[in-house]
């Protein structure tokens, strides 16, 4: 039997978070461990699934504490598992990922996108002291931090970055990213678009491929499978910013009330199983009914 | 010879799509050999001039020239049908060489290869798992050996169909077998998956960049590499292949009339930044493509290759 482990760390304020992630995993049947970093963390829910939790004592500040020290953890259990998978505290799940464990799990790497593409010029190169050996070093696989699925053959990468101990911001991603290929990471690295791992730069609410539910099936805008839900859910501020953060978008891509209407609907969707997952209802079902506005109904299947 | 291998049928309609895609390969350095299936006979025959062009260029993988007569001559069924038998050709020729490769592919005549996919085949080679697009009509209701009706999501595309040839050897036999059921290798495909309970095996290949069939209402973009290889992106991230004959003028045409309006506002430059695609991968790759597209006496697009 396969022996998979997730990697995440939560202070006190993720707690709504840490609640939905658990009842996501407990939704899609999950088995595997959680190893759980603990920064001043209370109780954790209670689960069907084995939790390893690690009291972060040693540091001073949230960021060092839970997603600095992950890496640490990570690179320091990686051979007690065939693969594990490093993730934010802010992230949830809607559908089973053990095939990308399965896939770590021969050496391979697999990330999210983050939806960009870089050109590390010299600039970068020095300021990180990581030679690529040309002046522009665009990088194709940009990723975000999390989730990376890996395997102890890999992990010197992490190892190498959290001792660096050298970047301006302990959670750099583009130090992370440029080490990576650095150590020839990027030749085992299978790249996910951004919409099915993070919705990073709102790829799970910008129209083409916004989240929507279709036939009870919540998917991408492409109609592929959603995996991980990423944000602040429960933060008002966050939340209250994201529509005209859209509409800006929207006005100025040149699309219109339907394009409105879709980004509307993902964020109802999104935040709708984030409550259902956080308040530990775990009966989806019936989720558009529920949350979608009033009004909006008649324009669901333009 | 590789370890990895991506099959390919094709005729003469498929030529400007099959010289993308062998281009392409070669341009992203892809160590991956091709078992090319061609027709040797008839109206669609591959010419002669093409296939010595394909014989002398120095690949960086071997290219296997398989005639599509030849195997029908080996596996004579009493299948008369013309595209039934061509779909299902390739699935016979990959078991015959299913020792020679350790990952092996399928994939048509009208598709591009646009980046470095041989992770991807790494990872069929060395895992169980089958990868394979998805299928963006999913929800379309189900069939009548699936016991459950209502939609469900996991439906695949019948390419690439990228896997270990021995680990799923029976797969593959099996949507062969389809051919004298279902005649159809996309139903024939997700079928035999469901039978041998391989459906939670399928990595699904990402929408966006294996641009197989999805509505293509995001925006692309086009860039060139620090090798000046042409690249395309679809929200931002780089597409590793698309599929269609966007090389022929009335497809172009027919697929952004029926898609006007609504999202679709970016339709129009993306199918024209494929043909663009088509058109450099034919000009920029070892085997140099020249064509050009006219209207016949009956006012009907052709393809003029400069060889004829």
């Amino acid at each position: 039997m396969s022996n998979y482990a997730y990697i995440v760390a939560a202070s006190a304020n993720f707690a709504p978070a840490i609640r939905a992630m658990f009842a996501s995993l407990e939704a899609i049947g999950n088995r595997n461990k959680v190893i759980f970093l603990s920064f001043k963390f209370g109780e954790l829910p209670d689960v069907n699934f084995p939790v390893e939790r690690i009291e972060v004592e040693n540091q001073d500040c949230q960021v060092k504490g839970t997603a600095i020290e992950r890496f640490r953890v990570a690179y320091e259990v990686a051979r007690d598992y065939d693969s594990i998978c490093l993730l934010d505290a802010d992230m949830f799940f809607m559908n089973p990922v053990d095939l990308f464990f399965d896939v770590a799990a021969k050496g391979f790497i697999v990330t999210g996108s983050n939806g960009m593409v870089i050109d590390y010029n010299r600039i970068y190169q020095e300021r990180y002291d990581l030679d690529m050996g040309t002046d522009h070093f665009v990088y194709m696989k940009l990723h975000t931090t999390a989730p990376i699925w890996i395997n102890h053959e890999n992990t010197d990468w992490f190892k190498a970055l959290y001792n660096a101990r050298r970047v301006d911001s302990w959670d750099d991603f583009l130090y992370l990213n440029l080490l990576g290929a650095h150590m020839g990471k990027d030749k085992k690295m299978i790249c996910m678009p951004p919409y099915m791992f993070t919705g990073i730069h709102h790829w799970q609410m910008k129209p083409a491929t916004a989240v929507f539910e279709k036939g009870g099936i919540v998917m991408t805008g492409t109609e592929e499978e959603l995996y991980i839900v990423h944000g602040k859910w429960w933060d008002e501020g966050w939340l209250q910013d994201l529509m005209p953060t859209m509409r800006g978008y929207l006005k100025d891509e040149h699309i219109g009330d339907r394009g409105e209407f879709r980004v509307q609907n993902a964020i109802n969707i999104l935040k709708g199983y984030f409550d259902m997952f956080s308040n530990s209802q775990l009966l989806p079902g019936v989720v558009k009914e529920d949350i979608l506005d009033p009004g909006l109904e008649g324009l669901y299947d333009r | 010879m590789n370890r990895y291998a991506a099959f390919i049928n094709f005729c003469g309609v498929h030529l400007p799509g099959f010289n993308a895609f062998i281009n392409g390969l070669d341009l992203w350095e892809n160590d991956i050999d091709l078992v090319a299936i061609y027709e040797s006979e008839g109206a669609s025959a591959i010419p002669e001039w093409y296939l010595e062009e394909l014989r002398k260029q120095p690949f960086r993988f071997t290219v296997r020239l398989v005639r599509y007569e030849e195997i029908l001559e080996r596996y004579k069924d009493g299948v008369t049908d013309y595209f039934v038998n061509a779909i299902f050709a390739p699935y016979k020729v990959m078991l015959e060489m299913a020792d020679e490769y350790d990952a092996v592919s399928y994939w048509g005549g009208d598709e591009s290869m646009l980046g470095n996919v041989q992770n991807w085949y790494k990872i069929g080679a060395q895992t169980d798992l089958i990868l394979l697009f998805k299928n963006p009509y999913q929800l379309q209701p189900w069939y009548d050996w699936r016991p459950e009706r209502d939609p469900h999501p996991d439906h695949y595309w019948d390419m690439p169909l990228i896997c270990n040839p021995r680990t799923h050897r029976e797969l593959i036999e099996r949507i062969f077998e389809t051919k004298y059921t279902l005649g159809n290798n996309l139903h024939g495909t997700n079928r035999a998956l469901w039978e041998l309970s391989l459906m939670e095996k399928v990595l699904p290949l990402p929408d966006i960049i294996w641009t197989v069939a999805l509505p293509y209402n995001y925006r692309m973009a086009m860039h060139w590499d620090s090798k000046n290889r042409p690249m395309l992106f679809a929200a931002n991230d780089q597409v590793m292949s698309f599929h269609k004959k966007w090389w022929h003028n009335p497809v172009c045409d027919a697929y952004c009339h029926d898609k006007k309006g609504g999202l679709h506002i970016d339709t129009e430059k993306n199918v024209y930044l494929m043909r663009d695609m088509y058109d450099l991968y034919n000009r920029i790759g070892k085997v140099k493509l020249n064509y050009h597209r006219y209207k016949d006496s009956q006012g009907n697009w052709q393809i003029g290759y400069e060889h004829e």
